[in-house]
């Protein structure tokens, strides 16, 4: 498995090779009612920004209520956006869903942008065959039908099941089984990047891992990249070459996944990794951290400055001043927090 | 066939510091589960989701349930709260502090409920009703089990929330369950488990709906009550770090067996059971770089289970004689045994 995962870094670094996806200081407001005549927003994504590399998994990582699904949707053009730009090889996304019509440019680029969804059992119409689930996307875009029958096997076959199975219905095949359908349905229009969000967290542990390695060697196989999101840390660690920690909308910490599980620099990354239960074997790497204290502060009424002060352990007066910005603490590692400056992983001495 | 897990045992090479109060002197157990069956009547035939399982609880101590989705957890905990439906068919005992809660009829085991046993939800979102508020679902269910004032009751309710760390407890009265987080939900629900300092609490996956940093703190809770109340868990989870965390014993449970028993340390360092040992190999843990390692299929169909063992069909050290004969429990020390043909009493690596 190493193997592959230094494969991986390889293609990673490769000098001059642009960026698959480009996500820069995208915004996401929600309009609610709070009462008969009053408005108000949930800021649930603020001046959200990243680059995931052709070829590598990028995870974001981040408690219920951050705002990871949110980017995901707004990533694949689910939702517009309110401010900012999302680049796909270069290609505006937002500008492409936002002019009518260039609605061919849009369907272009949502053929090469997919989704594995969490649940396995509600993402499958549960009346349609598998085979007629995993082809349907090759229908919308005109595939021809013999070449649509062809590579649904193949596709079967590529996730693990037979291809025989293509009769089957949903409820005929058994939690990670749909999950490998869904997969295969993500796959059939050969996306450059898929989209996981929380594709293994509603499977059973022992079934999580047959998925997880089928991901990897897809990857593998097919060159895709991955933009994983999830809740389970240890599972984006595994998985992600980086990790981008999300706490109430806003990004707090983006770095390499053996980085940020060795040397979190942000007080939320350190208490985010402390809080994961041990199994108490002596090889486990810890995360010396106090808990979070008090509640998630309401996304209608975020924090001013820091959006974490309210809970941070080490608040100073300046985080309700001013917004930290994202600093490069040390190379490739960067972090949103007062307490450091550019090229010092020191904290401020308060 | 009955198999009861001792509790007297053997010093552990390295004691937990939260597992200290386990009994060594071997004293009455709290709760005696003998050859407990849960069967529900299906279209193919009776469906066993608990098969002869038993076990022991000894006064504070927490067993954790290990075990995944159609394992048998659950039933097996509503089973011993008798909230079975009348359509199941259930046999075996569940002894609790002398009195065998499966013979009892529905009222008396009903004033057990809540009295001497008692049980914390997974899903805090629905274990609450949306419209009443905190202080009347926690006034009722205290006024249910003491007669008292409202007055009185309403004291009572505070100091519950004072002891599940509520902050601003009387704010936190008046509100409903729509303005509180998950976390805060399930501190409600788990105060209104312990309206009646119950001897046995029972824990469905309290904290899968949450957020690890909440989760954390609920089983820090957990650790709390357990230490300060002298209470006894039994606390079920598909997590096997959770349960390593909170639990003294872990049982493994894999269609409706236990298949197998034995302190924290005895089965994180030495699993006997090969679906032990896969669920720790499955398991991603923290800064894993190596493949995880999968257990292959997936769960068996408990309404047509093999006659053999049920974890044949996965296991990758299958034999012949694993297909027809259930296999029977081996001890390798006192507290541990696995029902496994492979595992030999004296092997103890």
């Amino acid at each position: 498995m190493t193997t592959t995962a230094l494969e991986r870094h390889a293609t990673a670094d490769e000098p001059g090779r642009p960026p698959l996806l480009e996500v820069k200081g995208v915004s996401k407001r929600f309009p609610v009612r709070l009462g008969l005549m009053k408005k108000g927003y949930v800021s649930a994504v603020e001046d959200l920004s990243f680059t995931v590399k052709p070829g590598t998994t990028f995870g974001i990582v981040g408690e219920s209520g951050c705002g990871k699904s949110t980017a995901a949707r707004l990533i694949l053009g689910l939702f517009d956006v309110d401010a900012g730009d999302v680049l796909f090889e270069g290609r505006n996304v937002v500008s492409a869903r936002r002019m009518p019509n260039i609605k061919e440019d849009s369907r272009a680029l949502r053929k090469h942008m997919q989704m594995v969804f969490q649940d396995p059992h509600s993402a499958l119409n549960p009346r349609a065959s598998i085979g007629e689930i995993v082809s349907f996307p090759m229908k919308v875009h005109g595939y021809p039908k013999d070449e649509r029958r062809e590579r649904t096997q193949w596709l079967l076959e590529q996730v693990g099941l037979h291809a025989n199975h293509a009769s089957y219905y949903p409820h005929q095949l058994s939690g990670g089984q749909r999950q490998r359908v869904n997969i295969a349905r993500a796959l059939a229009l050969s996306p450059k990047l898929v989209v996981c969000d929380e594709a293994v967290s509603a499977l059973d542990k022992s079934v999580q891992a047959q998925v997880l390695n089928l991901l990897q060697d897809l990857q593998a196989e097919l060159g895709l990249t991955y933009l994983f999101i999830s809740h389970d840390l240890n599972v984006v660690q595994y998985v992600s070459d980086e990790v981008l920690v999300m706490y109430l909308g806003q990004a707090v910490e983006v770095t390499s996944a053996e980085r940020l599980y060795a040397e979190p620099l942000h007080p939320y990354s350190q208490a985010l990794l402390a809080s994961i239960p041990k199994i108490g074997l002596d090889d486990e790497p810890s995360v010396e951290a106090p808990r979070l204290e008090g509640e998630l502060p309401s996304p209608l009424d975020p924090p001013s400055g820091c959006r974490f002060r309210t809970r941070c352990p080490v608040a100073m007066d300046v985080c309700a001043e001013e917004r930290p910005p994202m600093v490069e603490a040390a190379p490739e590692h960067h972090v949103a927090c007062h307490l450091y400056s550019e090229g010092s992983v020191e904290p401020l001495a308060i | 066939m009955a198999v009861t897990a001792v509790p007297e045992r053997t010093a552990r090479q390295q004691p937990r510091p939260s597992v200290g109060s386990v009994a060594s002197s071997a004293p009455a157990p709290l709760l005696q589960v003998e050859g407990l069956k849960t069967q529900f009547p299906t279209r193919g035939g009776w469906l066993t989701a608990v098969n002869e399982v038993s076990f022991e609880l000894a006064p504070g101590t927490v067993l954790g349930v290990l075990g995944e989705s159609g394992s048998g957890k659950s039933a097996m905990l509503r089973t011993i709260l008798g909230l079975q439906p009348k359509s199941a068919r259930i046999s075996g005992e569940v002894i609790l502090e002398g009195r065998d809660l499966i013979a009892m009829s529905a009222r008396e085991r009903a004033a057990m409920r809540g009295s001497s046993v008692s049980m914390v939800f997974q899903d805090p979102m629905t274990a609450l009703d949306p419209v009443f508020s905190v202080e009347q679902q926690l006034v009722e269910t205290i006024r249910r089990h003491h007669p008292m004032s409202g007055e009185e009751a309403r004291g009572r309710a505070l100091e519950l929330l004072h002891l599940v760390q509520i902050p601003s407890p009387e704010r936190r009265l008046k509100a409903y369950p729509y303005e509180l987080s998950g976390g805060m939900r399930q501190r409600i629900v788990i105060a209104m488990a312990l309206v009646s300092n119950p001897t046995l609490l029972l824990a469905d996956e309290p904290t899968t709906a949450l957020d690890v940093t909440v989760q954390a703190r609920v089983l820090d809770l957990f650790h709390e009550l357990k230490g300060r109340e002298g209470m006894s868990i039994i606390f079920v989870t598909h997590d096997l770090s959770v349960a390593a965390e909170i639990a003294d014993e872990i049982a493994v449970m894999y269609a409706g067996r236990i298949v197998e028993q034995g302190s924290v340390e005895e089965l994180v360092r030495s699993p006997q059971h090969p679906y032990t040992r896969g669920l720790l190999e499955a398991n991603v843990r923290p800064g894993q770089a190596d493949r995880p390692e999968a257990i292959r299929g997936a769960p068996p169909n408990l309404a047509n289970l093999p006659p053999g063992c049920s974890f044949a069909p996965r296991c990758d050290l299958v034999e012949d004689a694993c297909w027809s004969a259930l296999p029977e429990p081996v001890h390798v020390s006192a507290s541990h045994f696995a029902r496994c043909r492979l595992v030999t009493a004296s092997e103890s690596n």
